[in-house]
């Protein structure tokens, strides 16, 4: 070494110090960087629950919830086997995709397109069977009309996209057809994806275009209910889709996003600032928000499968059961084929898995317990999370312990101040987990206890006070 | 003939020239003056707390003549004093459109009405913000809103309709408590009343009426000889850009004043033997409404003792004069438009008949 020193001159030690330094700072920057992650894993915030049963906030209610989506993993009624355990989800509305690359709507006749409902029919009145209303992705470029026959390419005469869609708000939306109202059409799906035809906010393929066709279409259809129209629908909350679609001049009636983050924080953030974007626009800001897809992760995943996504579902709606969007629909309702490994999105495994119900499947019915009038919480955590209500007297607590990236168990103190004095009965319940139940006097309106919340784990406690003897 | 007509016409475009740019001017200052001024105030808005202790802010809201579809606060404060516990809606906005979120030292919230077909009009409390008191200032602390708070009016395109912010100054001390809760009449007038010793906070909705039986003569009556007052400005005074602040308190006291304006202008004066205290400002003030808040502590006492008011100066007082507030709000490219717009008509005017003369 101290040759090289010798014999090296000053300029070949600068451009071997550069060498050098190029290797070696994006190592340095990569392991200060997992050691932040591991320091800032290790040094998150405890939960300290406090809930105040004297300060009542505003309602809460969880139709936002009962909001699913089912893919085209298959192109069929894939939800036919599967309708009893749908209804049982109460579900307010079920969205649909593919709708004319799968169900065969559109056709040519000569110069003229026809449409055939019938196949589109059945999986729309199995929706309906469920209770829910049907929500349409108009998607994608029915084969007949599109460029080179592609699914995902614009049309030879956007006229006859216009009037795909119309025909097919009449067909739903129409009083002399199907006479649904109020149903929500969503133009396209994942349009920035490529898998999806890898739109853009101008050039060749214009999303703008695609929706101002749409928006054509929706003005031409006669003798229909009220309905919505809007979009993007892009894999991600994009302000500059979103203003583009205000800015277009296009008629819209609401704004719809997908969101595959595994921070839940990041739904609350994307909220604010759907909100910040639309405040200049005030005739825009208080339109419905759809989040048309959710999850942790745009994959498949075998987090599907078990709490770690029932956990996470359940730290999302905590982020957006104060202020949150119209509606949250659940990606999935049911899997695809060929996903007995449990990585499927669905609530509900395959016909040919056994038609299971996985842990993510319950988590709705079980935040329905919660409806009442929200009370003043705080000291979440950095794991856990919660939200607190109360109905007909009994107080509830919600907490979620969500760790994204490892397995951290908590004890949680719990603090409720202001309660009448009396004898109270706490149950604890754990999702997938315990049911306890125990008695407390409440002599200077507080009641404290602790619960043990494990990794992905979610849990209400229930709080009643006793009738005096 | 022609020579001297086009002289003529030349004469005219000339002297026509300066006139459209005074009209277009004025109606520029007319159309600043029928702005709707949409205004958003913390009350009460000045607090005095010991350490430990919780009190409430809540946001209060005019819109004046604005339809109002939704609101996003964002506020800052000194977290090393301060610490928010919550922010909620009030009663005057029922959709929480994003829930309140608490930062190191800020919190936001984004409120809205219903639907764009009731949008909110009037008076009344937009949210509700708890603190509590972390640690003893020298000085007084303020809340106060960010610049990035913004009001969405229907008819207002996409112009911020918030015209003005009045933030709270706090004071923590470890001694006794006082909160001075301000009422905004219709009538404009922003009395201030000292009360001392509880100190918990009851808010106080702003009365729609004339006046809410305040009495306007006990602007800044402090409850014992030794309070605090602002003697000049009076409350709702159109100043110039430099005013006089003139008050008293108890001989020897520090009187700290703090003028919330673009920048908040903080001083620090001594009250002379005889408790006569002035600041004369350095810096010119904007247009537009201000308010001053107040602090002095006994020097004998220790007691603090706090006051306020809201001030306005005055639109083209740079020269001195005094008259009516002009809002703020309005644009200066509609002038530069119609300006470029007459500018062409006259170069037109004047090239096209040179031309049709060769």
């Amino acid at each position: 070494m101290s040759i090289l020193l010798r014999q090296a001159t000053g300029r070949t030690m600068s451009v071997i110090s550069y060498a050098a330094l190029l290797v070696f700072l994006p190592l340095f920057i990569f392991i200060v960087g997992q050691t932040v992650t591991l320091l800032t894993r290790a040094t998150g915030m405890p939960a300290n629950i406090l809930v105040d049963a004297g300060t009542r906030l505003e309602a809460i209610d969880t139709d936002f919830l009962h909001a699913f989506a089912q893919g085209g993993e298959e192109s069929n009624d894939m939800l036919a086997s599967v309708v009893g355990d749908v209804r049982a989800l109460k579900p307010r509305v079920i969205r649909l995709d593919h709708l004319y690359d799968h169900y065969n709507v559109v056709g040519r006749d000569g110069g003229n397109l026809t449409f055939d409902w019938s196949k589109l029919d059945t999986a729309v009145n199995t929706i309906i069977s469920t209770g829910a209303k049907p929500v349409f992705a108009l998607s994608y470029m029915p084969g007949v009309i599109a460029v080179d026959g592609s699914i995902i390419n614009p049309p030879n005469d956007w006229n006859e996209w216009a009037l795909v869609v119309q025909r097919t708000i009449e067909h739903y939306s129409g009083r002399g057809s199907k006479n649904l109202s109020g149903i929500y059409y969503e133009v396209w799906n994942e349009p920035d994806l490529a898998q999806f035809g890898s739109w853009k906010m101008g050039g060749d393929k214009n999303y703008l275009t695609l929706y101002r066709y749409a928006a054509i279409g929706a003005a031409n259809a006669q003798n229909v209910n009220a309905f919505f129209l809007g979009g993007p629908a892009t894999t991600g909350l994009y302000k500059n889709w979103i203003l583009g679609l205000v800015n277009s001049g296009s008629r819209v009636d609401f704004f719809s996003w997908h969101s595959y983050l595994s921070n839940p924080k990041q739904f609350a953030t994307d909220q604010k600032n759907i909100i910040s974007w639309l405040l200049p626009h005030p005739t825009y800001t208080l339109l419905p928000k759809l989040i048309t897809e959710f999850g942790f992760t745009g994959n498949k995943s075998t987090g599907y499968g078990g709490m770690y996504g029932a956990a996470h579902a359940a730290a999302v709606i905590r982020q957006l059961i104060s202020g949150g969007p119209t509606y949250l629909f659940t990606f999935q309702l049911k899997d695809g084929p060929n996903q007995s490994d449990g990585s499927g999105w669905g609530l509900i495994s395959h016909d040919d898995n056994g038609l299971k119900k996985k842990p993510r499947y319950h988590v709705t019915s079980f935040v329905d317990t919660m409806v009442g009038t929200r009370l003043l919480l705080t000291g979440e955590g950095s794991w856990v999370t919660g939200f607190s209500t109360i109905r007909d007297d009994v107080v509830r607590i919600f907490l979620v312990n969500f760790d994204a990236n490892g397995s951290h168990t908590e004890q949680v103190p719990v603090k409720i101040t202001n309660l009448p004095p009396g004898t109270y009965q706490l149950r604890t319940r754990l999702l997938a987990g315990r049911d306890t139940t125990t008695t407390h006097a409440v002599e200077v309106g507080e009641l404290a206890t602790d619960i043990l919340m494990p990794a992905q784990s979610i849990a209400i406690l229930e709080l009643t006070k006793q009738a005096t003897p | 003939m022609k020579r001297v007509g086009l002289i003529l016409v030349s004469l005219l475009l000339f002297a026509a020239l300066p006139a459209t740019i005074f009209l277009v001017m004025r109606n520029q200052e007319i159309r600043n003056k029928a702005a709707p001024a949409t205004t958003l105030s913390l009350n009460p808005a000045t607090v005095s707390k010991a350490v430990g202790e919780d009190f409430t802010l809540e946001v209060k809201m005019n819109t004046a003549a604005n339809q109002i579809v939704a609101v996003e606060l964002n506020l800052t404060f000194d977290p090393t004093k301060l610490q928010a516990e919550w922010i909620h809606n009030g009663t005057m906005f029922p959709n929480i459109l994003s829930s309140g979120t608490v930062g190191n030292g800020t919190l936001s919230m984004a409120v809205g009405a219903t639907n764009t077909t009731t949008p909110i009009t009037g008076t009344g409390t937009v949210a509700t913000i708890k603190f509590k008191a972390l640690a003893a200032t020298a000085s007084p602390v303020s809340v106060r809103f960010s610049q990035d708070t913004f009001v969405g009016a229907l008819g207002e395109g996409n112009v911020n309709a918030l015209t003005s912010t009045t933030p709270a100054t706090i004071t923590i001390g470890s001694g006794g408590s006082t909160i001075t809760p301000t009422v905004t009449t219709t009538a404009g007038v922003t009395p201030t009343t000292t009360i001392t010793g509880t100190p918990s906070i009851t808010p106080t909705d702003t009365p729609s009426g004339t006046g809410g039986g305040l009495d306007e003569d006990s602007d800044n009556e402090a409850t014992s000889g030794a309070s605090v007052k602002i003697l000049t400005p009076d409350e709702d005074e159109s100043v110039t850009t430099l005013p006089k602040v003139v008050g008293t308190a108890a001989p020897g006291s520090t009187v700290t004043i703090v003028i919330h304006s673009a920048q908040e202008i903080t001083a620090t004066v001594v009250a002379d033997a005889n408790g006569n205290w002035a600041y004369v400002l350095e810096e010119a003030l904007a247009s537009g409404p201000h308010t001053i808040n107040v602090a002095a502590q006994n020097p004998t006492s220790g007691e603090t003792t706090t006051a306020s008011l809201s001030f306005v100066v005055a639109s083209g007082s740079e020269n001195g004069s005094s008259g009516e507030a002009i809002p703020v709000s309005g644009a200066v490219e509609n002038t530069l438009l119609l300006l470029s717009v007459g500018i062409l008509f006259i170069l037109i005017g004047a090239v096209v008949p040179a031309l049709h003369k060769r």
